[in-house]
């Protein structure tokens, strides 16, 4: 790579990665973002998505998946990548349905092998949860006076992560990421009255969250084709400065507290037979319910926790094979518990169906994988509202060689 | 590297593609609403009490009793630039009728006096301040307040002679009223009338170099005192007045509202009309105010006024229940207890001293649907939710 084309790729690098902050605010997401620190994003990789978000137990020389950072070491050219997400919700409670999009870069991710086969280090920058939320109601006081009651959230945790992957032996290979979290949440509670005789109510808590912790990860061929993968993330204190901006004064009330992000880990298998189907399940745990801010446990918060299975029918990678033969085609199932519980203290569970494909170009140096997901989101049995939601994921990668003498 | 290209292509495609969703309607049983609370004094909190005005500046003088004898009102006059070098041949002291408070058939008669010492027509406020000779009635006159618009007086002119030489050992001080066996009150008009002749005359004839001449002479000062006692005041009925300055403490303690960051939207007080022990038609009824306390555990005559807060316009023909808006102070207390503490409420009339008004509204110690109460309507904070 000459140096204009390595300038142009960290430029496209910057500007993807304030992208993925600056997109995400305008939109409304899932009603289930409520919470103070939002949901947890669990479909980071089209690839993923589309064979059910599995994605511990496999090691994948194209995909920069860093959900288990030991599966990373078999990448053996420089890599960048990109994923791109967009939902579109149904959701109804007793009363009401509305209709929401939201669409935005999900990573950006960053791949260099500085030993071929043996040792990747990565970078990347993704959204960890969503508070994008916007509701409202309208009501009325017992003397008829009518208001409006919303509820507007925006902003979330993100991650930008620095980490390895290396192979200890044909066996065994592990992982290790850096995450600095960082991310700005604002609440907003508004109350207007349609009367000016009452003063309307605007508090506003402007959350400013910083902090690192490390997730590791580790990878087991058991046999070459079944492999077993392991994820631990350490749990952090993360520093959270707030500012409240209550509606009856001028002075902002300021907050220095910590963010106690619990631990979560995760397991993965996949199973591979005659070359060229896999089948792989994950099962990921987010004990969330004990995660704090401001002193004490975060209201509706809860244990998080997930099932994925899925199967690939893998396209063939030899260069020659031309047409669809070099498709890789996806499904897949998820059901999760979402970090969330309702006012009345219920679960709020998701089920998704999946599936995908992923295309190779450039001989292989570049790779689209798409993935489509419907699902359903809460119950009205239980929960106050129920989605519907169709989510697509579209990954793009490619590579280059770095640091690699050519033979000559 | 092309490739990077279909990256800035599709991201461009979404980013331009976002958009602003509408809210989502929530459920109108969800969520965290206003919250309404009724706040009711504890117990034997509120009470009245009077503190007598002077009304020098107000435009009634106000002479006879009635409410059974509840008030009783005394009128004093003065009159100086009187001429010193004539025969005074005649003198008469002349009210000119105003108005008559509660019945307007009867009549009364009325007696004069003259004063011993000066007297401040815009500081006295109590007959005991007052020197009055009481044992030499001047004159002594009627009023069928049904047919006659004026009272006068004859005074013998030899006390208006003395009145004027100012070498005689009698000094002018002036003269006052008093009602006998009265049961109306008659509201004369004041010296504030003398445009139009109607404030109180000295008229007098005398003799001027053999020639009988008359003059008019308006008066310059004057002031009707009360001079009924009310120390034993019904603590059952929280009372507002002029005249004698009839005012009521509340305090609505704030113990209900969780957090002292709430949001309170409507902090609104209700005070219901006893019109039965009020005296509010056609008696200069005006404007309700509220004032902040500022003193620890104020009692009668003793509560000090921190500012002037809120005010409300009597309809005294219309308004049964008053309300007074009462939201910033209330956020004060709760939020800003440091600023200003919550001691309370002083409810007055505004310009106490111009009549006799008085609105009578029903205490603590009434029926929850009569007490003073405050509706607070507030919200509660999302890191307090």
């Amino acid at each position: 790579m000459n140096m204009s084309k390595q300038l142009n790729f960290i430029l496209m690098l910057l500007l993807l990665s304030g992208a993925i902050i600056a997109v995400s605010p305008v939109q409304a997401g899932s009603y289930y973002n409520i919470d103070r620190v939002g949901n947890f994003i669990g479909y980071q990789y089209a690839d993923a998505f589309g064979r059910g978000g599995t994605s511990i137990g496999i090691q994948d020389n194209v995909s920069i998946n860093s959900n288990n950072p030991a599966n990373l070491y078999a990448i053996n050219i420089t890599r960048i990548s990109a994923t791109f997400s967009s939902e579109s919700i149904s959701a109804k409670s007793a009363t009401a349905t509305g209709n929401y999009n939201y669409s935005s870069l999900r990573n950006v991710r960053l791949s260099i092998p500085i030993w071929v086969d043996k040792c990747v280090i990565s970078l990347g920058l993704m959204p960890l949860t969503r508070n994008e939320y916007s509701a409202e109601t309208e009501s009325k006081l017992d003397d008829g006076s009518r208001y409006f009651m919303e509820i507007e959230n925006s902003g979330g945790l993100n991650q930008a992560q620095a980490g390895f992957s290396a192979v200890v032996n044909k066996w065994f290979s592990f992982g290790l990421v850096m995450n600095y979290n960082f991310g700005k949440i604002q609440e907003t509670n508004k109350i207007d009255y349609v009367s000016s005789v009452f003063k309307d109510a605007n508090d506003r808590i402007i959350t400013n969250i910083y902090g690192a912790s490390f997730k590791t990860g580790m990878l087991l061929h058991i046999t070459p084709d079944l492999t077993f993968g392991a994820t631990y993330t350490a749990p952090s204190d993360l520093n959270a400065h707030s500012k409240i901006q209550y509606t009856f004064s001028t002075v902002k009330t300021l907050l220095k507290e910590k963010l106690q992000l619990p631990q979560s880990w995760g397991l993965g298998a996949s199973y591979t037979v005659h070359k060229n189907v896999r089948f792989s399940g994950d099962y990921q745990n987010r004990p969330w319910n004990s995660m704090k801010i401001f002193g004490k446990p975060i209201a509706n918060i809860n244990s998080g926790y997930n099932f994925n299975l899925g199967v690939e029918l893998l396209g063939n990678t030899n260069k020659l094979e031309k047409g669809l033969k070099k498709i890789t085609y996806r499904a897949g199932f998820a059901y999760e518990q979402l970090n969330i519980k309702t006012e009345t203290n219920n679960n709020v569970n998701e089920i998704l169906g999946m599936i995908g494909f992923g295309i190779p170009f450039y001989g292989g140096w570049g790779n689209i994988d798409c993935g489509f997901g419907y699902g359903k989101r809460g119950d009205l049995s239980t929960n106050p509202v129920e989605e519907t939601f169709v989510k697509f994921l579209v990954n793009i990668s490619g590579g280059e060689k770095w640091f690699v003498r050519s033979k000559k | 590297m092309k490739q990077i290209w279909f990256i800035f292509l599709l991201a461009a495609i979404f980013i331009g593609g976002c958009s602003k969703d509408k809210p989502f309607p929530l459920d109108p049983n969800t969520g965290t609403h206003p919250v309404e609370i009724s706040i009711l004094q504890p117990a034997n909190v509120d009470f009245t009490f009077s503190n007598r005005l002077n009304l020098g500046s107000a435009q009634h003088l106000y002479l006879g009793t009635f409410r059974g004898g509840e008030y009783k009102s005394r009128i004093l006059l003065e009159f100086v630039g009187l001429p010193d070098t004539v025969e005074y041949q005649s003198a008469q002291i002349i009210l000119y009728k105003q108005a008559v408070l509660e019945d307007t058939v009867g009549s009364f008669t009325a007696q004069l006096f003259q004063l011993t010492s000066d007297w401040d027509e815009y500081e006295a406020k109590q007959w005991s301040e007052i020197g009055a000779d009481s044992s030499t009635m001047l004159a002594e006159s009627e009023i069928n307040v049904a047919v006659d618009d004026s009272i006068l007086f004859n005074i013998n002119p030899g006390l208006v002679a003395q009145w004027a030489d100012t070498n005689d050992a009698t000094e002018n001080n002036g003269i006052w009223i008093q009602p006998v066996n009265a049961e109306l009150m008659v509201d004369f008009y004041t010296k504030i009338y003398t445009a139009s002749g109607l404030a109180p005359i000295l008229h007098v004839e005398y003799l001027n170099d053999g020639e009988l001449e008359s003059q008019d002479i308006f008066a310059s000062k004057d002031l009707s005192i009360v001079t009924t006692d009310f120390t034993d005041l019904n603590q059952d009925r929280l009372q507002v007045g002029k005249g004698i300055a009839f005012e009521s403490y509340i305090k609505f303690n704030l113990d209900q509202v969780p957090d002292t960051n709430a949001t309170i939207s409507k902090a609104e007080l209700r005070l219901v009309v006893d019109r039965s022990a009020s005296l509010l038609e056609g008696y200069g009824i005006s404007s309700l105010i509220a004032e902040i306390v500022g003193n620890d555990n104020p009692s009668p005559g003793n509560v000090e006024i921190d500012s002037l807060y809120a005010s409300y316009s009597y309809s005294s023909t219309v308004d049964d229940t008053v309300y007074f808006q009462l939201r910033p102070i209330f956020q004060t207390w709760l939020s800003f207890p440091d600023e200003i503490k919550n001691r309370g409420l002083l409810l007055g009339l505004s310009n106490p001293n111009e009549s006799l008004a008085r609105i009578s509204f029903y205490s603590s110690k009434a029926d929850t649907a009569l007490a003073p109460r405050v509706k607070l309507v507030y919200s509660l904070p999302p890191n307090a939710q």
